[in-house]
């Protein structure tokens, strides 16, 4: 089945953030992903990854 | 790849000869040979005062300048080498190589290219006049923390107004990048396509947006609370000086890839040409560039961790930090793999690069440690600091600057430039590089805190033997401005394709690059 874009545009800014990707993964962003919702979701994601930060250090100053 | 495109009309131009050639040109060939060499100017005025510094520090006690005037020359070394050096070098190869790079006739507001120029050197001599003033330059560090820059003399009015003019050049230039990146690329040349350094270019040129307004905010403050009777930064008017520095580290953090990110551009070229190979994982390079842009603006706190901010606060800058060697360990571990089984030889643009590679993985690591924040806390402040950012900044931005050079420099001028003194430029470089800035890592580790004139006798050898390297690399970039001139005036003359390895569309218009190219758009395959 395949995948919706949306989904599509978070898995490559995921592998975006470890900064790999396959040859095969990116010959498919290319073709189904706009330039717009890959910066749109690059956003979203950094938020999250700036709130997963946050609780990291939550739980961190809060587990003893 | 290749391109296809008219040259018949390269030499007809009707502008000013002479001097007024130069102020009115909207040529971006003619704008990015002035940004280049403005850069090299201020290179070598950011390098004297580097001199200066290092022969007061060749023994413990004061004997060349007073205290005053050391922080002074610290200051404006780092502001002068920051804003006059590095990026106006990479705003010069922006506008030599990105309109050929990506098929344009030239950049899109060539009038606003013009004076974004012009604005640098009434910017620079603001800078550097301010050591004339009564009460001397400014003396706060290229920081300008209050409360010594509220205290300051008219002296660091200049600098604020040289800042703002800076940036206002910035800006214009960042606008006039993206517009022609995004607008004017030959015909089949996709977003996914763009050479390297294209890319580079843009992501920084959004950073540069994004981040020098806030620059302009943060000095403007200081401005009012130094004139207009403010109490931002003032905590004697129950203002708050840590305020200050969390603004300017949220520019200034972004702003060290702003220096970082076109070297990793130029070095994406370079290592591809003399190994013989494609740059191996260019879409894991770009997402990589992006990402590390994306991170730069979550990590200003490293810099900040001896401030008094909470353990909580303290915990996320140091573990988004570490997470940034992630994205920027992928381009090391790239630019290693396309050498790897290539057929690779070292011509300077090469040694540069390799160079490179090696010295700013070093200054990478010595970030690592001081992300830590219980270790950043005994470092901060200390020569450690000093030496990190010299190896991120000198062997990063600076040899790839140099490796940039030499890799154009046919394209540019159409002759070759010599050989032989150009791997001598960067041995006796890559030696006193390291000679003048390895024992710096060894001096913090002791202790010696950074911005002091003055020091404790156990610290002299370390100090001896840096000062003779500093004195022995700022002597030998004479030698570049030798080999470059060298260069312009005659050697063997360059093909259209200087280097056997290289690709792209610059490659394809003769050498020198006439003075109009690309004024039918190419099409790219």
């Amino acid at each position: 089945m395949a995948m919706p874009s949306l989904v599509r545009a978070f898995v490559a800014v995921f592998w975006g953030f470890l900064g790999i990707r396959s040859d095969r993964g990116y010959q498919n962003d290319i073709t189904k992903l706009s330039f717009g919702q890959v910066a749109a979701v690059g956003i979203v994601c950094t938020l999250l990854f700036i709130a997963s930060l946050v609780g990291l250090v939550y739980l961190v100053t809060h587990l003893h | 790849m290749e391109a296809s495109h008219a040259h018949a009309h390269d030499d007809h131009h009707h502008a000013p000869t002479g001097l007024a050639r130069y102020f009115t040109t909207t040529n971006h060939k003619d704008i990015g040979s002035m940004y280049m060499w403005f850069s090299l100017i201020m290179f070598f005025v950011g390098g004297f005062m580097a001199l200066v510094i290092r022969a007061e520090l060749f023994q413990p006690g004061i004997q060349i300048v007073n205290p005053d005037v050391f922080n002074q020359l610290t200051t404006i070394h780092a502001l002068v080498m920051i804003f006059g050096a590095v990026m106006p070098a990479f705003v010069g190869f922006a506008n030599w190589q990105i309109p050929l790079m990506v098929g344009a006739s030239d950049m899109a507001f060539a009038r606003m290219n013009n004076w974004s120029f012009w604005l640098m050197p009434p910017a620079a001599t603001l800078l550097v006049g301010s050591f004339l003033v009564p009460g001397g330059a400014a003396g706060s560090g290229w920081t300008l923390y209050p409360p010594l820059s509220i205290q300051g003399g008219i002296s660091v009015d200049m600098t604020i107004l040289a800042v703002h003019i800076m940036g206002a050049s910035s800006i214009m230039g960042s606008i006039n990048i993206i517009t022609t990146i995004l607008n004017m690329r030959a015909p089949g040349m996709t977003l996914m396509r763009m050479p390297m350094f294209v890319w580079t270019w843009l992501i920084t040129a959004y950073l540069l947006i994004a981040v020098m307004p806030v620059l302009a905010g943060a000095v403007t403050m200081l401005l009012t609370d130094r004139h207009f009777g403010t109490h931002f930064f003032n905590a004697a008017g129950g203002g708050d000086p840590t305020m200050f520095m969390h603004i300017f580290w949220f520019f200034g953090h972004p702003e060290v890839y702003i220096m970082i990110l076109p070297a990793f551009g130029i070095i994406s070229h370079i290592i591809p040409t003399f190994a013989r190979k494609q740059l191996f994982g260019y879409s894991s390079m770009v997402y990589a560039t992006a990402s590390i842009a994306l991170l730069s603006f979550i990590v200003w706190g490293h810099h900040m961790f001896t401030v008094g901010m909470p353990a909580a606060g303290n915990l996320f800058f140091m573990y988004a930090t570490m997470l940034i060697a992630v994205p920027t360990g992928v381009k090391v571990f790239n630019w290693i793999a396309t050498m790897w089984r290539g057929s690779i030889t070292f011509e300077t643009p090469m040694l540069f690069a390799v160079g490179f590679v090696s010295l700013f993985t070093i200054g990478g690591f010595s970030g690592l440690v001081l992300a830590v924040t219980p270790v950043d806390i005994t470092l901060h402040n200390t020569y450690y600091v000093v030496a990190h950012f010299h190896y991120v900044l000198f062997s990063g931005a600076i040899f790839s600057i140099m490796g940039g050079a030499y890799y154009w420099l046919p394209k540019w001028t159409g002759h070759m430039y010599d050989e032989t003194l150009g791997k001598l430029h960067f041995w006796l470089t890559a030696i006193s590089f390291n000679i003048t800035f390895f024992p710096q890592h060894f001096l913090g580790l002791a202790g010696m805190p950074r911005r002091i004139p003055d020091y404790a006798p156990q610290f002299t050898e370390f100090n001896q033997i840096s000062s003779i390297g500093a004195f022995l690399l700022g002597f030998s970039q004479l030698l570049f401005l030798y080999v470059v001139i060298k260069c312009i005036r005659g050697g063997a003359k360059a093909e259209a394709k200087a280097w056997e390895g290289a690709e792209g569309l610059e490659w394809t218009v003769p050498s020198p690059a006439p003075y109009h190219t690309f004024e039918t758009p190419p099409q790219f395959h």
